[in-house]
């Protein structure tokens, strides 16, 4: 753009001067085009402008430094060609607020449109919302813009990398773990209830046999005990007191999305929750399979933290105590001193990764978290 | 990955792989279209075409950019130019001798072209033998060193490349005036464009779409270019254009008080009654001065012009034979005079309120560094703008005239034959260029002519018959008072003036075949210096401007027409335009009539630095204006600024969030209540109720609190604000505004308004 309007500068300039001093006629029609052709052009694009959609289009989900792509589709209804377009996108992860802008420039065909393909991705995990900031048509020597508005938007989560980490429940004299709510997907060791029946393989416990069944099918018929859910566990994500520092928020978000798996591994049903920093209001959601699960992550990869503002845990106590249960994972970069309260409701069990140790609490840094929480005792 | 390979998000094109795959092509076809226009505008320049075909340049360099493509696309472009240079320098040592002649022919035909659009020489190479072959082997030389230089620079840095074509078009239709070249501009500039596009700069940012907007503009241009040439465009332009050049020579060399028209009498108004002050001349020794400015060698639509370029290309190598040989047409006389004769009579002259576009010299001018021996001009002498200069004349040149021409006739001393050489080269050249008289002027005195001398022809009247009958004509134009002209005068403008006479002289004079021109200027007499009291010093004034007609005085050069022997009877014309206070009986400058009398009312008192004080002036009134343009563009930009800074508040205040807006609001009440000295600093807003309490009373106080709690609401609390809140919030901000205006003293008040722009 620059290039085309430091042309037609000094197009105009030699133009003139040659007009001036050699009284070239050619110079002064050339001249006196130069210099109207773009406002001309501009007229026709304030009617232009009216007719012209943008959206936006990108694949939902992306891995962690994987590519993926934008694509912005303009079309233009009017019966004038647009010379010169230049849309500037901005792209914005939503959980650790980094930002990126890129200019695209285009034309449009008159009654057509065009389609421009951009690349998007990051390093990070989050929910990255691409938006038009800026849209604007020039003259066809990109001299004078014209504004519109453009409320496209696309959005793109990556996902963030899980590591493997065992979580060991320990019963809680304070709650009981007792539950009448059993996994459909996986087998247990509570033989009051039956998970599913089968037939017999090597291994199985003589205990296990339905002497009833085997004796009507006339084979040898399995009962397997069914897993008993418990809904003692909330996994809460501090969202309030972070540094900003990108690797502190990446190592946060993989561990909670890990921690959160591993309890689904285990059937273990459980509320995962954090703390709304932009309308100081606590979120949660009831996990029960790994299909809501996946849901939910969607909306953890836009939890915008604040370095400073209203705790996480003291709206958690104060506006959610239905929530707080046996066994709380609180996971933080520095520690709110609401935390406290928490703790006097059940066991918490605190996860780390700032500068400040605080005594039980497991502490873990950006580069070697999944060594750090291999084995997390709740 | 690593924590060192992160790099964040990212957003970008993603077809930069594919571009560099194609790089070589953006690269070689750069390189194969500069290469060819370099060529194409560097032969066009400068005429080579002319003299020998320019394919086997062209062809030289487009071969060698194919070369080089087929180097890049196999990454050997390394092993090109190596190999290149190899081969140039080969060249070099074979063809030596041949390529040196091939570049003397190049650089001559330069100069031919230089010379005819300039009138200025340059160095001429000696070529004896430049031969076809030479030429050829230049052209592949020129060619690949050319195909060298663009492949190199494509690869490097393509940009120089777009900014380069342009700009050799452009510094060398400057230089050598070629302006018929403009149209070269459309290539240049689209092939600059399409550098600039397909490579690597700004790569991101620029497509398709600029091609196809300048590729339209370009066929829009073509078109309109056309048609403007046949639409009677020509003559507006050059109308335009010629205002232009008159403007920005008034505004260069003149003044208020520069009263000659400079050959151009089309709404020139001849003022005889006031006298403007116009040079002081300063002799060593008194004499009279005809001091020439603009001199006219033809007449061509009502105006005198000076010999174009064209001729003097045509006439080049007699010119700077001429010059090279002592012979300036400026400084003949001193030539002409013996040399144990000459004695010199500094002068100087400080020009005050004359044009300064011309030196004032007299035809007895001693050569000095006013002449430039590159300069083939035989008419003006240009001064650019010099006020002040000395020089030499030979003393008492009007006296010396006729013994000045009886020795150069009889004389037969070496000096003497070697002059009179270069004057008899000098006279042809005058004798075929300052003989022109417009066709309807020799209708009108040819018929007068017939009427009473019969059918001999005027040119072969001899030199004394010739001013004889010179004489006659003009006594017949300009008759004494009372009677009526025999002859309709060839020139009814400026009727009555010195112009109008000069001119009808000349065209006279011309008629009966003797060389003459038109000349302007100044004529200072010796009783004029007798009456300054201040020793040598006169001051001329416009009532000393007038113009004469000069002859070319065989053997001795442009002598005035009232100096020449057996003109004297002209001096009895009357001068009517500088004779309003003179007698009419004898208007001669040298009798000093006109000049006897004192200025009715001077404008203005000439100061000894009366040029400087103008130039001052002018660079005064000229700064002052782009000083108020300046002072009024940057309050422009102040308004602007403020108004998008303001608008970008409003927009913030009015959030749909309301809570988001009332925070702004307060956020930016609390700038301004920093600017009346309430600054927060590390504690909370509250600690500043009590000295806003002192400052502003209770009641505004108390709005402060509320808006405060308000603010905490909206920042903290989960519960939105509502629209009144925030009204109620942005009621405050208007009150800390008041507040400002009450209590902030108004430099301060216009500081934070308008260029912090908190309000």
């Amino acid at each position: 753009m620059i290039a085309m309007k430091l042309c037609w500068l000094i197009l105009e300039g030699i133009f003139v001067l040659f007009f001036l001093y050699f009284g070239s006629s050619t110079a002064f029609a050339l001249a006196l085009l130069l210099l109207l052709l773009p406002p001309v052009n501009t007229l026709i694009n304030l009617f232009v402008k009216k007719k012209i959609k943008v959206s936006l289009n990108s694949e939902p989900n992306l891995r962690k430094g994987e590519s993926g792509e934008v694509e912005i589709i303009i079309k233009n209804n009017s019966v004038f060609p647009v010379f010169h377009m230049g849309i500037k996108l901005l792209a914005e992860n939503q959980l650790n607020g980094q930002k990126s802008e890129h200019n695209v420039s285009t034309w449009l065909p008159s009654k057509g449109k065009q389609t421009e393909t951009i690349n998007t991705g990051s390093d990070y995990c989050g929910r990255i919302k691409v938006s038009v900031k800026r849209a604007r048509i020039y003259d066809c020597f990109g001299i004078i813009g014209i504004g519109f508005k453009c409320n496209a938007k696309a959005y793109v989560t990556v996902q963030p990398d899980t590591f493997e980490t065992i979580i060991n429940l320990s019963p809680n004299s304070r709650a009981l773990d007792e539950s009448d709510i059993y996994s459909q997907e996986k087998a247990g060791d509570d033989l009051t209830e039956i998970y599913q029946i089968r037939e017999y393989v090597p291994g199985d416990s003589p205990r296990q046999v339905h002497w009833k069944l085997s004796n009507k099918f006339g084979k040898l018929i399995v009962k397997e005990p069914a897993l008993p859910i418990t809904r003692n566990v909330l996994v809460f994500w501090e969202r309030t007191g972070e540094s900003g520092n990108l690797d502190i928020i990446d190592a946060q978000a993989e561990t909670i999305v890990s921690v959160c798996k591993s309890l689904l591994d285990q059937s273990i049903q459980f509320t995962i929750g954090w703390n709304d920093t932009d309308r100081n209001i606590c979120i949660l959601h009831e996990v029960s399979d790994m299909d809501k699960f996946i849901g939910v992550i969607t909306r953890i990869m836009r939890a915008t933290g604040a370095k400073e503002g209203v705790s996480g845990a003291g709206l958690l106590v104060q506006t959610r105590p239905e929530a707080l249960c046996a066994h709380m994972i609180y996971i933080a970069e520095e520690p709110q001193s609401e935390v406290t309260a928490m703790q006097g409701e059940g066991n918490v069990s605190m996860l780390l990764c700032g500068k400040t140790p605080l005594d039980g609490a497991l502490m873990f840094d950006s580069e070697h978290y999944e060594q750090q929480l291999s084995q997390i005792d709740l | 990955m690593t924590k060192e390979n992160k790099k964040g998000m990212w957003l970008r094109r993603n077809d930069e792989t594919k571009e560099a795959k194609n790089g070589w092509i953006v690269t070689a076809v750069s390189a194969l279209l500069s290469c060819a226009m370099l060529i194409l505008i560097t032969t066009g320049l400068s005429g080579f075409g002319e003299i020998y075909s320019i394919y086997p340049i062209l062809a030289a360099g487009a071969v060698l950019c194919i070369a080089y493509a087929a180097a890049f696309i196999y990454k050997k472009q390394n092993l090109f130019y190596m190999g290149l240079l190899f081969v140039l320098f080969l060249m070099v040592l074979v063809f030596g001798e041949q390529i040196i002649a091939g570049a003397g022919v190049f650089w001559n035909q330069l100069g031919n072209i230089y010379v005819e659009r300039t009138g200025m020489m340059l160095p001429v190479f000696d070529v004896t033998e430049a031969t076809r072959t030479a030429l050829m082997i230049f052209s592949v030389f020129a060619g690949s060193v050319v195909a060298l230089i663009t492949c190199f620079v494509a690869e490097k840095k393509a940009v120089v490349l777009s900014v380069v074509i342009p700009g050799v078009l452009l510094l060398g239709m400057f230089w050598l005036k070629q302006t018929e070249m403009i149209v070269w501009f459309i290539p240049a500039i689209i092939i600059s464009v399409l550098i600039l596009l397909c490579g690597n700069w700004e790569k991101r940012k620029i497509k398709l779409s600029a091609l196809i907007g300048w590729g339209m503009v370009a066929v829009v241009t073509a078109i309109f270019a056309a048609v403007s040439l046949n639409a009677g465009f020509m003559e507006n332009a050059l109308d335009y254009s010629e205002n232009y050049k008159e403007n920005q020579h008034k505004e260069k060399y003149e003044t208020d008080y520069s009263t000659l028209p400079e050959g151009d009498f089309s709404g020139y108004k001849a003022d005889s009654k006031s006298a403007h002050p116009a040079l002081i001349v300063t002799a060593e020794k008194p004499e009279t001065l005809y001091l020439r400015g603009f001199t006219g060698a033809v007449f061509e639509n009502g105006r005198w012009q000076e010999t174009d370029y064209k001729t003097l290309a045509e006439n080049k190598d007699l010119l700077y034979w001429l010059n090279v040989n002592e012979f300036s047409p400026a400084a003949q006389f001193e030539a002409a005079v013996l040399e144990e004769e000459i004695e010199k009579n500094t002068i100087t002259v400080q020009n005050i309120g004359a044009c300064s576009g011309y030196y004032y010299i007299p035809f007895n001018l001693c050569d000095g560094k006013l002449l430039d021996e590159n300069n083939l001009s035989t008419d003006s002498i240009k001064a650019e703008g010099e006020r002040v200069y000395t020089f030499n004349v030979v003393s008492g040149g009007a006296q010396k005239i006729t013994a000045t021409l009886d020795a150069v006739k009889l004389s037969r001393d070496e000096t003497v034959l070697d002059y009179r050489k270069a004057e008899s080269a000098y006279r042809n050249y005058v004798t075929e260029n300052y003989m022109d008289v417009p066709k309807e002027v020799m209708e009108m005195l040819g018929e007068h002519w017939n009427k009473t001398a019969g059918r001999k022809n005027p040119k072969e009247l001899d030199f004394e018959h010739a001013q004889i009958c010179t004489l006659e004509f003009l006594k017949k134009y300009f008759p004494e008072e009372g009677e009526k002209p025999e002859i309709e005068l060839p020139l009814s403008a400026l009727e009555d003036t010195s112009y109008q006479y000069a001119t009808v002289a000349v065209m006279t004079l011309r008629y009966f075949g003797i060389p003459a021109r038109y000349a302007e200027g100044y004529v200072v007499t010796e009783e004029m210096f007798d009456r300054t009291e201040e020793g040598n010093s006169v001051r001329v004034d416009s009532k000393s401007a007038r113009a004469w007609a000069e002859v070319y005085q065989e053997g001795l050069g442009w002598i005035p027409m009232e100096l020449t022997e057996g003109m004297g009877e002209l001096l009895e014309n009357p001068d009517k335009e500088n004779s309003s206070q003179s007698t009419d009986e004898n208007p001669n400058p040298e009798e000093g009539k006109e000049l006897e009398d004192e200025p009715e009312a001077p404008t203005e008192e000439p100061l000894p630095d009366g040029g400087y004080m103008t130039k001052i002036k002018k660079a005064f009134m000229s700064s002052s204006m782009v000083m108020l343009i300046a002072a009024l563009l940057l309050l422009i930009v102040i308004i602007i600024r403020r108004e998008i800074i303001i608008k970008h508040k409003e927009e913030k205040f009015s959030d749909s969030d309301t809570s988001n807006a009332a925070a702004w609001i307060y956020g930016d009440t609390a700038v301004l209540l920093e600017q009346l000295g309430l600054r927060r600093g590390n504690g909370s807003m509250y600690s500043l109720a009590k000295d806003i309490s002192e400052k502003f009373g209770e009641e505004y106080t108390e709005d402060f609190n509320e808006v405060t709690l308000l603010n905490s609401k909206a920042m903290f609390s989960s519960e939105k604000i509502t629209a009144e809140e925030r009204e109620k919030t942005l009621e405050f901000r208007t009150k800390t505004i008041e507040k400002i205006k009450e209590n902030i003293k108004k430099p301060k008040q216009i500081w934070i308004k308008w260029i912090r722009c908190f309000y």
